[in-house]
């Protein structure tokens, strides 16, 4: 699987130090024109989410377009590996890319946040002084990353099936039945609502680590739900991979 | 060692005969070493089991043997040579004699012509 | 002994179309058999159903006695009608991921074949000429110590010099272990390097015959043969 990551990496590595470079190129611009002119702090903040919202956009579909990519490639189909490593080269390239822009973002804002007056310093270090919520957040931020790619792989794979033109709409229409399917039956299961998560409280300045009382069985429901799906998705991916994605 | 090959005919067929030649105008003397099975295929750019099949009824002509170890090599036997020898050029005089008859020639005139043919081939 | 391929009324439909129609035939290791047909008869999909990137609709294709999977793979070296590499690649890095990624890669065997087909490592893929892509795409195939490795029509549109240096390197690998098996419907060259020939016509194998027997029975050449069969296409 690794000697897969090794490709899936260089293949797109020109995009990603591209995107890295430009992206701290304009954080480093933000940060100075912040020091310029005081009053725009909040616009600055903005800017900044922004772009961090952009280059995780781009390494995100870059990842998305090289499984696609992959599919159909004979140097890739011919390799004698079980789709499962496939996937899991990418999976670990998204990890990968989202701890290198955790990083950059939390050396971006140590030196932004500070500068910005409407952001309460002891806030924030409150919450890091909370082992369990950084590592509950973090986590949880993984999680989702490598569920959305998954997810969204999935609807790939079930586009690639079919030889079609219009074999996009069906990857997106796939993508979109399955969220929806998928939130709903949570739903069922769970209730409405966020069951666990972080919850800013107004009333001791902090945060606090929510966890769901009445709902059905609790976290550990809501976690097994995802567990399972996860694995159906990778189930389903494999399947299709062995059996139904010709070149 | 450029050969034009007939796809029409069994190239094994034409590979021997190409090495009979070989021996009989002394290109490959006697005792000589052959090229491998490998090497040939190499060179002529065909199938290596095409060569091994030709060299297989060389060696059961006796033309050809193999020496263990050492490789292949044309048969020392000078009267195998001459016997080859004879053997295409039977070929060549059936297909000749045939040829002038056909055109209405008869014993005679053939042994003439031929001996004429040759007298002015000598002399160029 | 055990064949090296086997196709057992194999059956490959798109739509209401076979593009294979119960064929089934066998190939023994220490071969090189031309698979013959023109476009759309079936060959290429023959192929990509032994290299495992195709399966067939019903039937079965087993490489060593074994089904089509993770397992052939690994002995089969197939060489597509398309590319083998990533447009970013240079020939190093086209090198390097046969090398990493197939256990029987012969670097050594590579690099004398880069020399033979004189390509350069630091090349760009994308900037290669047609002619310089098939060698590399053959360089990259025959480097592997597979069983069974598998040509689709390496020599179409390909220059006489390059023809000729393919013709060389697959009868300079050969070996009787392995079998070669090379799809084509240009067969004046290339007829001499074939033990046998198998002729697909529509999805249908219509003949499967060492190549000395047709040339002593039917006394013909097989590029006459072809043409015989396949006039009305």
């Amino acid at each position: 699987m690794l000697k897969l990551f090794k490709y899936n990496w260089l293949r797109n590595s020109t995009i990603f130090y591209a995107t890295i470079t430009v992206l701290l190129l304009l954080q480093a611009a933000l940060i100075i024109a912040d020091s310029y002119w005081e009053n725009i702090d909040g616009l600055i903040l903005g800017l900044s989410v922004f772009v961090f919202s952009i280059g995780a956009l781009i390494l995100f579909t870059q990842i998305c377009s090289t499984y696609n990519i992959n599919l159909k490639s004979y140097n890739r189909r011919l390799l004698p590996v079980a789709p499962i490593k496939e996937i899991g080269a990418l999976v670990l390239l998204q990890i990968i890319y989202v701890l290198i822009m955790t990083a950059l973002i939390v050396i971006v804002n140590l030196i932004l946040l500070p500068k910005i007056s409407f952001v309460d310093m002891e806030l924030i270090r409150n919450f890091f002084d909370s082992p369990s919520l950084v590592i509950f957040t973090f986590v949880s931020g993984i999680w989702f990353a490598v569920s959305i790619l998954v997810f969204i792989m999935l609807a790939i794979a079930i586009a690639a099936c079919f030889k079609t033109k219009n074999r996009v709409w069906i990857g997106i229409t796939a993508f979109i039945i399955i969220v929806a399917l998928t939130g709903y039956i949570s739903e069922l299961l769970f209730g409405a609502g966020v069951s666990a998560g972080i919850e800013l409280t107004t009333g001791e300045a902090g945060f606090k680590l929510l966890t769901p009382g009445d709902k059905l069985m609790g976290l550990s429901g809501e976690i097994a739900y995802d567990v399972i799906l996860m694995l159906l998705a990778l189930f389903a991916m494999t399947y299709l991979m062995n059996k139904k994605i010709e070149l | 060692m450029a050969i034009e090959f007939d796809n029409n005919l069994p190239i094994y067929i034409q590979i021997m005969n190409y090495i009979k030649k070989q021996i009989i105008t002394g290109h490959l003397k006697p005792g000589d070493k052959i090229l491998s099975v490998r090497e040939l295929a190499s060179e002529l750019q065909i199938n290596p089991n095409t060569i091994q099949r030709t060299f297989q009824e060389l060696e059961r002509e006796l033309i050809v043997e193999t020496r263990r170890g050492l490789g292949r090599y044309v048969t020392s036997e000078e009267t195998k040579i001459m016997e080859i020898k004879k053997d295409m050029a039977g070929d060549l005089l059936d297909h000749f004699i045939q040829g002038m008859q056909e055109l209405g020639f008869d014993k005679d005139d053939i042994v003439k012509i031929v001996t004429h043919a040759v007298d002015e081939s000598k002399e160029e | 002994m055990k064949p090296l391929l086997e196709f057992r009324d194999v059956v490959k439909k798109y739509g209401a179309k076979s593009a294979v129609d119960h064929v089934s035939f066998q190939i023994q290791p220490g071969k090189i058999v031309g698979l013959l047909g023109s476009n759309g008869s079936g060959k290429s999909t023959m192929m990509k159903m032994a290299a495992g990137i195709t399966h067939p609709s019903s039937g079965q294709v087993l490489i060593d006695g074994t089904g089509v999977g993770i397992k052939t793979k690994a002995i089969t070296s197939f060489m597509p009608d398309s590319t083998l590499t990533d447009e970013w690649m240079r020939v190093k890095d086209a090198i390097a991921f046969y090398q990493d990624n197939y256990a029987d890669f012969d670097s050594s065997k590579a690099k004398d074949m880069l020399e033979f087909m004189k390509l350069n490592n630091q090349d760009r893929v994308n900037t290669l000429s047609k002619g310089m892509k098939e060698r590399l795409q053959l360089t990259l195939t025959l480097s592997r110590n597979a069983k069974l490795y598998m040509l689709d029509e390496p020599i179409g549109g390909v220059d006489p010099v390059a023809r000729g240096k393919i013709l060389d390197a697959i009868v300079e690998y050969y070996n009787e272990e392995s079998s070669i098996i090379v799809s084509t419907h240009l067969l004046q060259d290339i007829e001499r390097i074939f033990d046998e020939v198998i002729l697909v016509k529509n999805g249908k194998l219509l003949l499967q015959d060492e190549v000395e027997n047709i040339r002593i029975n039917k006394k013909k050449s097989i590029d006459e043969l072809f043409k015989e069969v396949y006039a009305e296409c």
